[in-house]
């Protein structure tokens, strides 16, 4: 109790005049990135404080329809999300992109891996019909609007070509459904696949790819439209001078990514066309029906 | 291992198999107590922990059933099998095979091992099944299967608002338990083993205290019964029990022993130099007359020990018929055969060895060799005959010159010469007669001396004989101017003895009598006396006594004084009066006279 005390003493007499009076800025995740990843997140969140010389306050949610809520409501500042969020969200509410990982050569985009157990007879998707399935979460591009596509132009839906079909809300779940066969296949974001496969092969080496989607713009980082514009700045040039601090480096080489780049608003409309196929096809897919239960 | 063989146990395994038994027994008990409530205590956790994790699934699935969210099913049934609390820590042993919700139609709705079991198809239909699908509340049930141990598969109904979503069931296995159990198994026996060595150990080290000195005893025991008595091995103990007293008391007893022993062979020691240095050969035998042993006086005939002990007495005998083991107390003369073949004599006396019971176990024999004193008395009878022979016919060649020389004269003068006249003639005739008779009295005296002739007893008044012989003798020349005296104080009646003899006797003693008186006048007494059985005759002079030293050899033939006697009228007279079975015995002080005394018995018979 007396330590208590004495340093709630000691907070009152240093939030006036140092940063830590600021509002702390408030980042957010979900773990569809990568499940185990909480303390490489923390890491770069961490980093990015220090950079900016203020707190911030790293958020954790299920899926991205809650991380879109938040910045709706502006109780987040900064979300790490997937390509389609963001076109919905930049639609609706105006956010902006604030850099993008690259994590391939090719560029700041990646791939929607088609997966199936090792010993799976299946060599192709279409081949998946009347057997299970694992997407990862509803607002994901690579694990659920690229197999929504890729079916759409089947003139199928999920509903009618799998028997059955689940989400787990993240890409390593998607990994672990198919190797342990509680599915016959799974969609999931090559980059999350390429991480897994370097850090726990004994789990990937369980599973087979056996489809790559064409490239698609990677899961920026985005901002809240009303966030400070010096402050966008200030972040900004934080992501894109990471890889020029050795500790910078260490968390990009941690997280397997190259660097952090700039990228503009067109590398995502492979996403809008896919997105809007599939909502012509089935309009009874309506993103918002796909909320976590 | 028979009975038997645990009998040839020392004390001290058998006081350590007995403590490693107790021990073992009761740590087998406790074991067996132990690992039974330690099987129930496993077992009941065991179940609990299964409905527990059973009950967790149910809870857990409500939600995730109503959302269909198969992904977080298949993670709740797999995390209750690989969670850490589903293992055992110790033993990396899963103790959870399985986890599954399942839909009241049976379709499979999370499994913990999906790549086995389907999701979404419907579970292969059993009783297991059956009865999992129906329980409304908690059901375990024990299944045996035919890889694994016992199984508890558990089943909790999923309920919302009473209306059953599902049946979450788990599958607890009990190879844990057996497991652990073996765990505790090997650890009870090791501590058995512990206890089992530890008990051996005290065992042995309690029992080495007790027997260590029994062992010792029985080894001094051992020792003392081969015969070493002088160096007994005493115990050694400190302790004060039975044991220890045992051990005083025999270590006394051993001491006593010694020194009775160190005396025994002491005096033992003693006799055996005083048998062995004896001058006598010492000897015995058995009752079958082999010899056992002779001492060292037997090298003397050239023998040693060993060239007599186990043969028979008899071969040393020159007669081997002789008893010389026959314990006569009279010492017999026997004759030996030494080494080299000569003859020994020896006087031998035995005695008879008995048992204390009496029995005869040999005779003990003690001989002198008188060999050499045989040989030197056979040289002195025969020097002695010699010197009797010389004496005697000195003696009698002196006897007979005399007379003989008289009558010689007396012959030679009657035949030489003119003649002589005619008185001359008669006193010279007289004399070759006189000399003539006396040569004829000392040749009837020889004659009598060598002549033994056995007595020829018959009534006779003795007091006849003895007037008889006094009549004549008072006619002698030697009577004359003499007192012969007779006193008869009790008639003798009539005696059984050779009259002739015993005139002769009488005659001879009273001569002498009358001869010691000499020339000087003196006087003869002769008496007669009958008591018990015997009569005496008592002839007694007034002369001048004999002389002490000559005293004793009166009676010997040749010892006189006189000079014209042989000196064999006493030595006659005692050989007829000993003839008669009577004694004659003399009396004499010098001065004062001899006093000779005859008895005879009355009826010949002593």
């Amino acid at each position: 109790m007396r330590g208590f005390t004495v340093s709630s003493l000691l907070s009152l007499l240093v939030l006036p005049v140092g940063v830590a009076a600021e509002a702390p800025l408030r980042i957010a995740i979900t773990p569809v990135l990568v499940e185990h990843y909480l303390d490489v997140n923390r890491q770069w969140v961490a980093y990015v404080g220090e950079q900016l010389g203020r707190p911030t306050q790293l958020l954790q949610r299920r899926s991205y329809k809650e991380i879109s809520d938040l910045l709706e409501q502006g109780e987040v500042d900064i979300a790490f999300v997937c390509g389609l969020p963001y076109i919905i969200d930049h639609a609706r509410f105006g956010v902006e992109l604030l850099v993008a990982p690259q994590v391939y050569e090719a560029g700041p985009v990646y791939y929607s891996y088609v997966i199936v157990p090792a010993d799976s007879p299946v060599a192709r998707f279409e081949e998946l019909r009347g057997k299970r399935y694992a997407f990862s979460d509803p607002l994901s591009n690579s694990g659920r609007l690229v197999p929504a596509y890729m079916l759409a132009q089947m003139g199928e839906t999920p509903d009618s070509f799998f028997k059955r079909y689940m989400y787990t809300f993240s890409h390593s779940g998607n990994v672990e459904a198919v190797a342990v066969k509680l599915v016959d296949g799974a969609s999931v974001d090559s980059y999350v696949y390429d991480y897994l496969a370097a850090t726990n092969p004994a789990l990937t080496a369980k599973t087979r790819v056996i489809q790559r989607s064409p490239p698609h713009g990677i899961t920026p980082v985005v901002v809240r439209k009303e966030l400070d514009r010096q402050l966008k700045g200030a972040v900004r040039r934080v992501f894109l001078q990471m890889h020029e601090t050795a500790k910078g480096r260490e968390i990009l080489k941690a997280m397997m990514i190259r660097a952090f780049v700039v990228v503009p608003d067109r590398l995502y409309d492979s996403i809008r066309e896919m997105r809007a196929l599939v909502e012509r096809r089935t309009p009874q897919l309506s993103l918002e029906r796909a909320r976590p239960r | 291992m028979t009975l038997h063989a645990v009998h040839r146990w020392t004390i001290g395994t058998k006081l350590a198999a007995t403590f490693v038994a107790v021990i073992c027994a009761v740590a087998l008990l406790i074991s067996v107590s132990m690992i039974t409530h330690e099987r129930r205590a496993l077992d009941a956790e065991l179940r609990q922990r299964g409905v527990n994790l059973a009950q967790n699934l149910a809870r857990l699935s409500v939600d995730l059933v109503l959302q269909d969210d198969l992904w977080r099913l298949y993670t709740v049934a797999r995390d209750i099998v690989q969670a850490p609390g589903a293992t055992v820590p110790a033993a990396q042993d899963r103790i959870v095979l399985y986890a599954m919700v399942v839909t009241p139609r049976g379709e499979l709705l999370a499994h913990s091992d999906p790549a086995r079991f389907s999701v979404g198809e419907p579970l292969p239909p059993d009783s297991l099944t059956g009865a999992a699908l129906g329980a409304t509340d908690v059901l375990i049930q024990p299944v045996v299967t035919q890889t694994d141990a016992l199984i508890y598969d558990i089943a909790v109904p999923v309920v919302l608002d009473r209306q059953r979503l599902a049946t979450a069931r788990v599958g607890i296995t009990t190879r844990y338990l057996e497991a652990t159990l073996a765990r505790v198994k090997r650890e009870v026996l090791l501590i058995v083993s512990v206890l089992a060595a530890v008990g051996l150990g005290l065992g042995l080290a309690v029992s080495r205290r007790i027997t260590r000195p029994l062992a010792q005893l029985s080894t001094s025991v051992e020792t003392l019964s081969r015969g070493q008595l002088d160096r007994p091995i005493l115990v050694d103990t400190v302790e004060k029990d039975e044991v220890g007293r045992l051990a005083d008391a025999f270590n006394q007893m051993a001491r006593n022993l010694r020194d009775s022993v160190a005396a025994m062979r002491a005096t033992q020691q003693y006799l055996e130099n005083l048998l062995e240095h004896a001058n006598d050969f010492i000897y015995t035998v058995d009752a079958g007359g082999v010899l056992t042993y002779v001492n060292r006086k037997f090298r003397e005939l050239g023998y040693e020990k060993h060239d007599l002990v186990g043969r028979p007495l008899g071969t040393l005998l020159v007669d081997p018929t002789r008893g010389a083991w026959g314990g006569e107390p009279k010492a017999i003369e026997v004759d030996v055969r030494d080494r080299a073949g000569g003859i020994r004599v020896w006087v031998l006396t035995t005695s008879l060895l008995r048992e204390p019971e009496g029995r005869q176990t040999g005779t003990l024999g003690i001989a002198k060799d008188i060999t050499e004193r045989k040989e030197m008395e056979q040289r002195l009878r025969d020097s002695e005959k010699l010197a009797s022979v010389g004496a005697l016919a000195g003696a009698m060649a002196h006897e007979i010159r005399n007379p003989l020389g008289s009558i010689v004269t007396a012959v030679n003068l009657l035949a030489t010469g003119p003649g002589p006249a005619d008185a001359e003639r008669q006193a010279l005739l007289k004399v070759v007669q006189e000399e003539s008779r006396r040569l004829s009295r000392i040749l009837g005296d020889f004659l009598e001396l060598g002549r033994s002739r056995p007595p020829f007893l018959a009534p006779h008044d003795l007091d006849g004989v003895v007037d008889e012989v006094l009549a004549a003798l008072a006619l002698t020349e030697r009577a004359r101017g003499k007192t012969i005296r007779k006193v008869l104080t009790l008639r003798t009646g009539r005696v059984l003895v050779d009259a002739d003899q015993l005139k002769q006797v009488l005659w001879n003693v009273a001569l002498n009598a009358l001869e010691a008186l000499g020339d000087a006048p003196g006087e003869v007494v002769v008496s007669t006396a009958r008591e018990d059985g015997q009569v005496r005759i008592v002839v007694t002079d007034t002369g001048p006594g004999i002389a002490r030293d000559r005293l004793p050899r009166v009676f010997e033939p040749f010892r006189t004084t006189k000079r014209d006697g042989m000196g064999l009228g006493l030595a006659i007279a005692r050989r007829i009066v000993e003839s008669h079975r009577g004694h004659i015995r003399v009396e004499s002080e010098p001065g004062r006279g001899t006093s000779v005394t005859i008895t005879v018995p009355t009826d010949g018979r002593s």
